[in-house]
């Protein structure tokens, strides 16, 4: 039973990383670039996204 | 960028996290299971990543798409300028890429480029290095996103060559220059100083109209008349002011938003504003200039007149009241010449004014105030020129009537003198002139130039004078005389300018062809010139020959030129191979002149020397002559060559060389004798007839020596047994078997000693042959005879021998 707990701890435990790996990766889901709600100088934008 | 700086430390979490698994599960690293474990998690980062990427792209590519932005009442997300660079209208930065990486199409790659880096801001999880680029680059999805971009990058492209399409119409603007495109402008119009002004004078004869040229010297003075009518001008000035009107539009609202770009074109319609004023500047600015001249011209001239004929001299013996009548009476024929024309000026000048009126709007300040003032000024001018020129013609003109009738006596004294000057000249003209010199040489053509240049310095003199006369003639009302013999004299100095050149032209010509080498003499392509000259140059029913057709000089060049093309065909045909120096000879006979032929210096000039064209009929018949005179002797030669191979055949008949076949002998004997006899009855035969006679007597005696040597030779054979082999004979006619035997030793000796020379023309004329087989003949025929003797005496007592032949 102490072996069914601790594989049960083990699995809970990979789950939860690969859950917080996901978590972080859905971040990224934000776009890099972030429109400006003013025209610029295309010269401007390279610096600002 | 922040946000990469985030990602590269969720990517470090997502390691710590991965170690946390592996530190708790204590996996042997190597074992399928783990690998595929590590597999699995990896294949979730490359999930993210894709995932992460695509959000990116289909959020920029909301931001790029033209409807999106238009739903959203978005403004636009970048400014660019349009302006003008190297004469072309253009998107600064540019909408597509370009060489420094500036263009909008560049700066949205950069952004996708950066998208992109996600997938490289953390360590492969399976091989803890290397990045997940490889990956990403084949996913499907990412490259669907770049298809869209693209999509709405299209549409602004599209876009915004569109908002270029309304300069279209104005590209002239700076694409042209304004210097030359108005140079252009002026030019297709006419200028009434370039065309010739006729009127028909009081003889019915048409003159120059004058009143334009004294136009020109008083009125036009600086003004340009090349250039098209009012309307021209009108129509190009309001189009233009149409051109700049839209432009000044346009810059009301300088800024467009074209999509998701805001397009400023500031810089773009302060340029063509500017330039679309310079245009209209040219246009208004000429007319303006034109007729302020113009304006000037006729005021100075009204106060010219004005002043100069305000005092009119009352007398006129002082040289100085002279020249002010003279004076006076200038500005007299002034008025008299171009007031009406001048008057005709002022409607199209005031046109021109009020031309410049309606577009005064697109006029520079100044320029609109002159306007008033210059219809105020030309309905002045129009009064003044008036008031001044009734006052000129009228008391004016009165004034000094007396003065004029007594200065016109001189001057129709002066005119009739010189009249007669002009018909003497006439005659010297006509007496001196070179139209019939016959004769041409380098000498008598410069002679002939310096002579038309002598009487064309005259000829000018004169009409300076009666210029002069005819400036006097105009002053004092006097009808122009017209010197028809000047004219004439000037007409002709032409003509016979013209002629001399071709004259000069076509003697140079034959002169350079006269020292061609006679064996370089060409004479296809001479005759070939000579022809082109009498077609074209020197044709006499050519146009341009019609008035110096009759000229003596004319006519003469003529002949040496037809001489010169009967001389080149006999030239061409004493080139003929046949040509001997006998036949030389014989021409020089003929022409009676000597020429060179055999040296290495004879050329074309010792031939036209022999002036071969009053011999054209002797020169043919010479070359005839000498080609017949060559077959002579080709078919000389050839019957001595075949008689020099002719040899008898010698058979050998009881030890005696005798004559063989004979056929072939005698068939040439009979063939050439024909010939020789053709020869004889040819003209040409002279310089062979001895030669023709020589073969005609071997040949004769070759045929009578071969035709007794045949019949000696046959006798021989058939009385030889019967006189040398027969007892009986021998005893019966001891005397003639003695003349046999003589005979037969003799023919015997003959025969061999013939044997020795074979030689048909040799052994029949050798020395005595002929004699000695005469001499056998004769004694043959003794033996003969006596043995037919003997024999009839037998035939009488033997009747038998009736058959017996002899």
């Amino acid at each position: 039973m102490a072996i069914v707990s601790e594989v049960d701890e083990l699995v809970k435990k990979m789950k939860d990383n690969v859950k917080k790996m996901q978590e972080l990766m859905a971040k990224w889901e934000k776009p890099l670039f972030d429109r400006k709600m003013k025209p610029l100088a295309p010269e401007d934008l390279e610096q600002t996204h | 960028m922040p946000r990469l700086e985030d990602i590269r430390n969720h990517g470090k979490e997502i390691h710590k996290l991965m170690k946390d698994t592996a530190d708790n599960i204590k996996p042997d690293k190597k074992s399928q299971t783990w690998l595929s474990y590590v597999d699995y998690v990896n294949g979730l980062v490359i999930e993210g990543i894709t995932t992460g990427i695509h959000a990116s792209m289909a959020y920029l590519a909301d931001q790029i798409s033209i409807p999106y932005n238009k739903q959203n009442n978005y403004p636009p997300m970048f400014d660019v300028k349009v302006d003008l660079r190297d004469r072309e209208v253009v998107f600064d930065p540019s909408v597509q890429s370009n060489a420094r990486g500036t263009g909008i199409r560049d700066i949205l790659q950069k952004i996708i480029d950066d998208f992109i880096s996600l997938a490289i801001q953390m360590p492969r999880l399976d091989t803890n290095s290397g990045d997940y680029l490889v990956e990403i680059k084949d996913q499907f999805q990412l490259f669907g996103a770049m298809q869209v971009l693209s999509h709405h990058f299209r549409d602004i492209e599209v876009a915004t060559a569109e908002f270029l399409r309304q300069y279209q119409g104005k590209e002239f603007l700076w694409k042209e220059t304004l210097a030359e495109s108005f140079q252009a402008f002026l030019d297709t119009g006419v200028d009434p100083r370039e065309q010739e002004h006729k009127k028909v004078n009081d003889d019915g004869e048409e003159e120059e109209d004058e009143t334009f040229r004294w136009m020109a010297e008083k009125i036009l003075v600086g003004v340009q008349t090349k250039r098209p009518g009012l309307d021209a001008f009108d129509e190009k000035i309001t189009f233009l002011t149409g051109i700049r009107e839209e432009i000044a539009e346009a810059a009301l609202k300088p800024a467009v938003d074209i999509g998701w770009l805001r397009v400023n074109a500031t810089p773009l319609i302060k340029e063509l504003e500017k330039t679309a004023g310079q245009w209209i500047a040219a246009y208004t600015g000429f007319l303006l200039d034109n007729t302020t001249r113009e304006i000037a011209n006729i005021e100075a001239f009204i106060h010219e007149v004005g002043t100069g004929t305000l005092d009119p001299p009352r007398a006129a013996e002082k040289k100085a009241d002279k020249e002010r009548l003279m004076r006076v009476m200038a500005h007299l024929r002034d008025v008299k010449m171009i007031k009406d024309r001048t008057l005709e000026e002022i409607e199209p000048m005031k046109q021109a004014v009020m031309l410049l009126k309606k577009h005064q709007a697109s006029m520079p300040k100044d320029a609109k105030m002159m306007e008033e003032d210059f219809l105020v000024k030309l309905e002045n001018a129009k009064t003044a020129l008036v008031e001044v020129s009734e006052r000129a013609l009228g008391p004016t003109k009165e004034a000094i009537l007396p003065l004029q009738t007594a200065e016109a006596k001189d001057i129709k004294a002066r005119l009739r003198g010189f009249v007669v000057k002009v018909a003497e000249y006439r005659q010297v003209f006509q007496a001196t002139c070179p139209y019939h010199v016959t004769k041409s040489s380098p000498e008598i053509i410069a002679t002939a130039y310096a002579t038309i240049s002598e009487y064309y310095r005259k000829t000018g003199e004169l009409d300076d004078e009666s210029r002069e006369l005819n400036n006097l003639e105009t002053l004092f009302d006097m009808q122009k005389s017209s010197y028809k013999q000047l004219k004439e004299c000037r007409a002709e100095l032409c003509l016979l300018k013209q002629m001399w050149d071709l004259i000069s032209l076509i003697d140079f010509q034959f002169d350079a062809w006269k020292s061609t080498l006679w064996d370089r003499i060409d004479t296809e392509q001479l005759m070939q010139l000579i022809r082109e000259m009498q077609t074209k140059q020197c044709n006499p029913q050519a146009p341009q020959n019609k008035e110096i057709k009759s000229w003596k000089a004319f006519v003469a060049l003529n002949e040496r030129v037809k001489n010169m093309n009967t001389i080149l065909p006999l030239i061409s045909q004493l080139h003929s191979k046949f040509m001997q120096e006998r036949h030389w000879k014989k021409l020089m006979a003929t022409t009676q002149q000597t020429i060179a032929f055999n040296s290495p210096k004879f050329c074309l000039e010792d031939l036209i020397k022999l002036e071969l064209h009053k011999f054209s009929e002797e020169v043919t018949e010479l070359v005839e002559g000498a080609q017949k005179e060559a077959k002579i002797e080709t078919k000389l030669n050839a019957i001595q060559a075949c008689w020099d191979s002719q040899v008898f055949d010698f058979k050998e008949y009881k030890e005696v060389p005798l004559l063989g076949a004979l056929d072939e002998t005698v068939e040439f004997g009979e063939q050439h004798a024909m010939e020789l006899m053709g020869m004889l009855s040819s003209k040409d035969v002279d310089e062979f007839k001895d030669r023709v006679l020589h073969w005609q007597r071997t040949l004769k005696t070759v045929d009578s020596v071969i035709g007794i040597w045949v019949k000696v030779q046959k006798a021989w054979k058939r009385l030889e047994p019967i006189f040398l082999a027969s007892e009986d004979i021998r005893a019966q006619l001891p005397d003639d078997t003695r003349r046999f035997e003589q005979v037969d030793g003799a023919f015997k000796e003959m025969m061999r000693e013939a044997r020795e020379e074979p030689g048909v023309v040799v052994a029949c004329t050798f020395e005595g042959r002929e004699e000695l087989l005469n001499g056998f003949l004769a004694e043959i025929e003794l033996c003969q005879k006596a043995l037919s003797e003997y024999l009839g005496q037998k035939r009488k007592i033997f009747a038998r021998f009736y058959f017996v032949s002899e």
